[in-house]
């Protein structure tokens, strides 16, 4: 189980390198997520999606408050945790020198799993998200879709508890949109834990358990988007999101 | 198990070396050395030889005279490399001079000899010198003819003390200034790998958007750090043994090959070749290091070779001190890159200092351990590592 607790995660900014601003990027956000479920996070940009997933994925530390992985915290755990865990960023690239098959063998090295372990599961995995007619090309002569392919294979290949997605789909057509929506649903089957962040609301609203909306970096509203669209009185998530953080012009 | 230390070697230097831009920096700027040991030689033993001799078909440096000689006067000219030539008049002279038929000519007139010609310019000097020493030897003569007819005891006169030059190889200050530039450039060879592939390495991990994907790898970020760090000194370290090598077949080829080096210690052997190797991994250590630290807040290649191209600059600085005559003292042993130069040189030309040794070594170690400490310090701070 993960649990976010009042977790707030402060930054400096800096304008025409004189002038310092401290902002927070989430305050106070508190919420647990069990496996076998999808957790979606919501937000308009800025709102601290990124920032959240980047702390609970331990690639940054908050300013306050604490995440608990399986009763494990980062401060004295980090590493047990992170074999745990796969990230996966829209943002996120692949080492282009290195081929698809050299990045999954580096990756299992970094997780420690037996040589042979290794090339038994990149064997499944070329099977199972077709990777065979480009495993051993650069993966930076690949196209997107072929990169995604790529970039979720790694995440797969620790076999981990939890995924973090940020903007998984962004950018991606609707066929690779798809490729990563139908390997989220089976994770989900196989009773992983999933955060996953998106802007696309019918894709939230389709595949989370439940949903976290995110404004100016706090939490607005965590529940299901049945009981959010009743709640709002409104037909669907995207109604539901924009009369939650106060519509188009207050966003504006 | 592999360590992730190992792991992250492997990744660096695997993306490094298929990565063209750091390959040439690393394999080809060392390939500058012989080029320039065996041009600079070249041209340092053509001002040696004079090119005066080139279009001659003599060795001896020509003068023309409008006396003829006496029998007194050709002795003396045959110990000396001048041959003169006798002319009608100083129009005659002057046009063979013009003509550059010869290189000087001497009027004589009423019992005093003039010299005409350029004793500024390379040849001159030396061919002024030969003349000198013609007229000087004359003029003793002359003195000794009178003191005999006087009757004096001539010994007694000219040879109250007695003196020789007995050559012995030493310092050869053409040799010791290419020595120097040439160490100059492995040091510079060795700064510009660890510039690129620091940038490469460091930078380029940040502009790529890959970072992320390694931060959340099971992984510390020290052990993220002192991968990449040994990554980019094992790069240092192969640009290193190219260098050294280059630099003692381009130096014993020379040394064979042009008289620039006559009389010069040499001092090559496997002691000098081990120990010069180890300077050369001490300054590779270092300078990865200090490539890593001023890099660390750069974001893009572009800032990050903006802030290392200095670095190759501060390279140059030896040189400039070597030329301008600096020996390397206690103080300069202190400074890396300076001393790491100088020791090279010395080593060479048999002149080193253990003492210098021993404190470039120690204040290396110490320079860079204080650095690593500081990158991974650096490098677990947020802002460095997510500038956007």
């Amino acid at each position: 189980m993960i649990e976010v607790k009042n977790v707030s995660k402060e930054f400096t900014k800096y304008i025409n390198k004189k002038e310092k601003i401290q902002f927070l990027a989430n305050d106070d956000i508190t919420f647990t997520a069990k496996e076998g479920e999808i957790l979606g996070i919501l937000g308009p940009n800025g709102a601290g999606k990124t920032t959240l997933l980047r702390i609970i994925a331990g690639i940054m530390k908050p300013t306050k408050g604490n995440v608990i992985i399986d009763n494990l915290s980062y401060d004295d755990n980090d590493i047990k945790i992170k074999k745990e865990i796969a990230f996966l960023s829209g943002n996120t690239k692949l080492y282009k020198d290195l081929s698809g098959y050299e990045l999954l063998k580096m990756c299992g090295e970094y997780y420690h799993i037996d040589k042979n372990e290794v090339d038994n599961i990149i064997d499944k995995m070329i099977k199972e998200f077709k990777l065979e007619s480009f495993i051993h090309q650069r993966i930076g002569t690949l196209s997107t879709g072929q990169n995604q392919r790529i970039a979720i294979a790694r995440c797969h290949l620790h076999n981990p508890k939890y995924y973090i997605l940020d903007e998984a789909t962004s950018g991606l057509d609707t066929i690779l949109s798809q490729i990563v929506l139908d390997f989220i649903k089976s994770e989900k089957a196989n009773g992983k834990c999933i955060l996953y962040s998106t802007h696309y609301m019918e894709e939230a609203e389709n595949i989370c358990d439940r949903v976290i909306i995110i404004n100016k970096g706090k939490v607005i509203k965590i529940d299901s988007p049945d009981n959010i669209k009743k709640e709002t009185k409104t037909t669907n998530l995207r109604d539901a999101f924009f009369k939650l953080i106060g519509g188009i012009e207050d966003e504006k | 198990m592999k360590s992730n230390i190992f792991i992250t070697l492997k990744k660096e230097l695997r993306a490094i070396l298929r990565e063209k831009k750091s390959l040439i920096i690393m394999l080809l700027t060392p390939l500058i050395i012989p080029i320039y040991f065996f041009a600079f030689s070249f041209i340092f033993d053509g001002m040696m030889n004079e090119e005066y001799f080139e279009d001659s078909n003599t060795s001896k440096y020509q003068v023309g005279i409008n006396y003829e000689l006496s029998d007194p006067e050709k002795e003396i000219i045959k110990n000396l490399n001048l041959e003169l030539i006798t002319y009608k008049n100083k129009e005659e002279l002057e046009n063979a001079y013009n003509n550059k038929d010869i290189l000087f000519y001497i009027i004589y007139d009423n019992n005093k000899y003039t010299i005409y010609g350029n004793d500024m310019s390379n040849d001159g000097s030396i061919a002024s010198t030969y003349i000198t020493s013609y007229l000087d030897s004359y003029n003793n003569y002359k003195a000794q003819e009178y003191l005999t007819s006087i009757g004096a005891d001539i010994n007694r006169v000219y040879h109250s003390i007695d003196y020789e030059f007995e050559s012995v190889e030493g310092s050869n200050i053409m040799m010791d200034t290419l020595i120097s530039i040439g160490f100059t450039f492995a040091i510079m060879s060795i700064c510009l790998t660890a510039i690129y592939t620091t940038t490469d390495t460091m930078a380029g991990e940040k502009e790529r958007g890959t970072l992320e994907t390694f931060l959340t790898f099971p992984v510390k970020s020290y052990e993220i750090i002192a991968g990449k760090y040994l990554a980019i000194t094992t790069s240092c370290i192969i640009t290193s043994l190219l260098d050294i090598i280059l630099v003692v077949l381009s130096l014993s080829g020379c040394y064979y090959l042009f008289d620039v080096y006559n009389n010069a210690i040499l001092n090559i052997n496997v002691g000098t070749i081990i120990l010069a190797i180890i300077i050369l991994i001490s300054f590779a250590i270092f300078i990865s290091g200090l490539s890593i630290l001023i890099s660390s807040k750069a974001k893009t290649y572009k800032e990050a070779q903006s802030s290392l191209t200095p670095l190759s600059l501060v390279t140059i600085i030896p040189m400039f001190l070597t030329t301008a005559g600096i020996e390397l003292n206690l103080g300069m042993s202190f400074i890396p890159i300076v001393s790491h130069t100088y020791l090279l040189q010395d080593l060479l030309i048999g002149n080193s200092n253990i003492l210098y040794l021993i404190i470039t070594f120690i204040t290396t170690i110490i320079y860079t351990i204080l650095i690593i400490n500081i990158i991974s310090k650096i490098y677990s701070k947020e802002d460095i590592l997510f500038q956007n």
